[in-house]
């Protein structure tokens, strides 16, 4: 197979889509300024000016300039994919730092990435005395970055072609097919977020009350945890993340708007539609919740050995309520970092690594390797089993049901190894990187797959003290596991194309 | 009294009730502090009232960690501290729990005694009028920027092909 050498168009495509990304970044920016006029943070208000408008200024030139009505292939969607990613947190990061709220540049692109990637991971120095506004900010990044897309947002706003936006949405590791139209599909993702966003803040808010805040403070803190918890991201309003409010109910609210953003957006709407057996049929959702619940009550064993917590709800709101955290990718923390790495026995902490790396469903706000490939590559290695134990004549075939009945192919097959694989190698890299700077194996672990993951757990090791080296390594693992590693290695082939053989 | 004598003793032994540690030293080492009489300071970020009972949050370098105290000594509490105010700087004399078995396993300080040594107060955050007019300098250039571009690309739409022969 010979490599076509790329052409000015090539870059003219891509770059004229990234044009839509600065728009869509620029309206996100801009809308923290509502916050800052209710809350009276007049003071906050030019950092978001300045970020919005620098967005629009770059879009405004990307559209001009590299203008083109030429369909986007699937190497083009890839890679606009992965460059919006990059593009994004940039520009994000302008307020961030502008607010003076990060200790540097380099943090504010982190929390940029993390919170567009919908990761978790922070370095804010001290989130409690955080304005209002710029908080907010962080944890709108997370609901439009990850909980909707911004490239589904971009596209089903500003596209103006259906190939083009089936294309980006592979980029974006979100599937079609819930609508023929993509535009109607896009639409429902909207809806759906928008939905259960609505349905979170009200759980969160009533919680909250009930638990001693003020209505307003309730509200506030109501809706970002739902922004944050529907998009499975993990942001919280404080420092100590949910132990803040030391409540049941609040952790209730959260496990159900976390498994909400965990499933499958086909399969919601399918729900939705009327189709409720499908959630017992389906065979991600199985799987999900068996390897929650088997992880949950591992981890539960395992904590009620060393006599760590006193009771069964200890176990639940500690034990349980992390497995099924780091499982949705979520990051929402009710035991602090320190005691993680310090009290934690080990074994909880690599079944925790294990939950983070697997993460969610597929098309879902999730992380991670997902369900759904896991269960393809169990059925395969049972037809396997059965392939070798039956007579060499026999056909073994089979098939899975995920919204309907799908056969499982050999491509099926080889793109859920390919993409675990290449998880794989990443976590191999980022847990040798982070062992290098002097932690230990266990920590290393479960950062990196909190960071690859795209989960926000932490044992400590993210501070805004981290070696420079390791920010950049942990930012690149955050936007690699968010792209599912393919758009990656698309760009990087992409590059060294360019490099080897000039652009035409 | 003999007794008493040597039991207060042991108490004053077992209990290092005149230093204050931080909260980084409960955090950092909480086998050690589990279980113990612990004196600590730090400024008020959270009051949540839970019938005669309320949690205090309180704040220091950087981390934070809930007491559990009398709704009466929370309600003595002016400022919670935020990014407009600074908080009431408490001094919290309690029983450090890992794993609180009252309170579902949380890490928490069961106040014997919650003081407020020092009041907060509101902090004026006034608006960078620098940062204010290049804020608006950089939107307009925005505006004016993309309608202009956008004009060009509309005027370049509307011309007619140069024709072929």
């Amino acid at each position: 197979m010979v490599l076509t050498p790329l052409t000015k168009q090539d870059l003219k495509i891509i770059g004229f889509n990234l044009s839509k990304i600065c728009y869509v970044t620029g309206f996100v920016l801009f809308l923290p300024i509502i916050v800052a006029v209710s809350y009276s943070e007049l003071d906050t208000i030019p950092y978001f000016l300045i970020g919005s408008a620098l967005s629009f200024i770059l879009g405004s030139i990307l559209y001009h300039f590299l203008y083109t009505q030429e369909e986007m292939e699937l190497k083009h969607a890839l890679v606009m994919a992965a460059l919006a990613w990059l593009l994004a947190p940039l520009l994000a990061s302008v307020p961030l730092w502008l607010s003076n709220s990060m200790a540097s540049l380099l943090d504010a692109i982190f929390e940029g990435i993390s919170g567009f990637t919908g990761t978790g991971l922070t370095l804010v120095p001290d989130i409690d005395h955080m304005s209002r506004s710029v908080n907010f900010l962080r944890h709108f990044l997370q609901f439009m970055g990850d909980g909707i897309g911004i490239i589904v947002i971009s596209l089903s706003i500003l596209g103006k072609t259906e190939m083009s936006s089936v294309l980006a949405f592979k980029g974006e590791a979100k599937e079609v097919g819930i609508r023929p139209s993509i535009v109607r599909t896009s639409r429902i993702i909207i809806g759906i977020g928008v939905m259960f966003l609505a349905v979170g803040t009200v759980l969160f808010t009533v919680a909250g009350m009930q638990e001693g805040l003020s209505p307003g403070q309730a509200f506030f803190d109501g809706l970002n945890h739902a922004m944050t918890g529907y998009a499975t991201g993990g942001f919280t309003v404080h420092s100590q993340s949910l132990l803040f409010y030391h409540s049941l109910w609040i952790e209730v609210a959260a496990i159900v708007t976390m498994i909400i953003g965990a499933l499958n957006f086909n399969l919601h709407y399918a729900v939705l539609s009327g189709r409720r057996s499908e959630i017992l049929r389906n065979m991600e959702v199985r799987i999900l919740m068996f390897v929650m619940l088997m992880f949950g009550f591992l981890v539960s064993a395992n904590l009620m050995t060393v006599k760590l917590y006193p009771s069964v709800e200890a176990l639940f709101r500690k034990g349980f309520f992390q497995v099924i955290s780091a499982q949705t990718t979520t990051g929402f923390q009710t035991v602090s970092p320190v005691h993680l790495m310090l009290v934690w026995p080990v074994f909880s902490i690599v079944v925790m690594s294990a939950a983070m790396l697997l993460g969610g469903s597929a098309n879902s706000t999730c992380g991670g390797i997902k369900m759904l490939r896991l269960g393809v590559l169990l059925k395969s290695l049972l037809n396997e089993i059965r392939r070798s134990l039956l007579p060499r004549t026999a056909v073994v075939g089979g098939s899975f049901h995920h919204v309907e009945e799908t056969p499982l192919t050999d491509k099926i097959i080889r793109g859920a190894a390919v993409i675990s694989m290449g998880y794989l190698l990443l976590f191999s890299f980022g847990t040798m990187i982070t062992v290098l700077h002097g932690y230990g194996l266990e920590d290393s672990m479960f950062e990196t797959a909190s960071a690859l993951g795209n989960v926000g757990l932490s044992s400590g090791i993210t501070s805004p003290a981290m070696p420079s080296l390791l920010k950049v390594a942990y930012m690149f693992l955050m936007w690699a596991g968010k792209l599912e590693v393919i758009a990656v290695f698309v760009l990087i082939g992409f590059i060294l194309l360019a490099l080897r053989r000039g652009i035409k | 009294m003999k007794r008493v004598a040597v039991l207060i003793l042991l108490l004053l032994l077992l209990v290092p009730l005149g230093r204050a540690e931080t909260l980084r030293d409960l955090i950092d080492d909480p086998v050690a502090y589990d279980g113990r009489q612990v004196k600590f300071r730090g400024e008020v970020i959270g009051v949540m009232v839970r019938g005669e009972h309320a949690w205090v949050n309180v704040f220091d370098n950087g981390l934070a960690i809930g007491v559990w105290c009398q709704a009466e000594e929370a309600g003595l509490i002016s400022f919670v501290g935020d990014y407009t105010h600074r908080g009431d700087i408490v001094e919290v004399v309690g029983i450090y729990h890992m794993a609180c078995t009252e309170h579902g396993g949380d890490t928490d300080i069961h106040a014997l005694s919650l003081q407020v040594l020092e009041k907060g107060y509101q902090i004026e955050r006034p608006l960078n009028m620098t940062l204010l007019l290049l804020s608006v300098a950089i939107s307009m250039a925005a505006v004016i920027l993309s309608y202009y571009l956008w004009h060009i690309r509309k005027e370049m739409k509307k011309r007619v092909p140069w024709p072929f022969y």
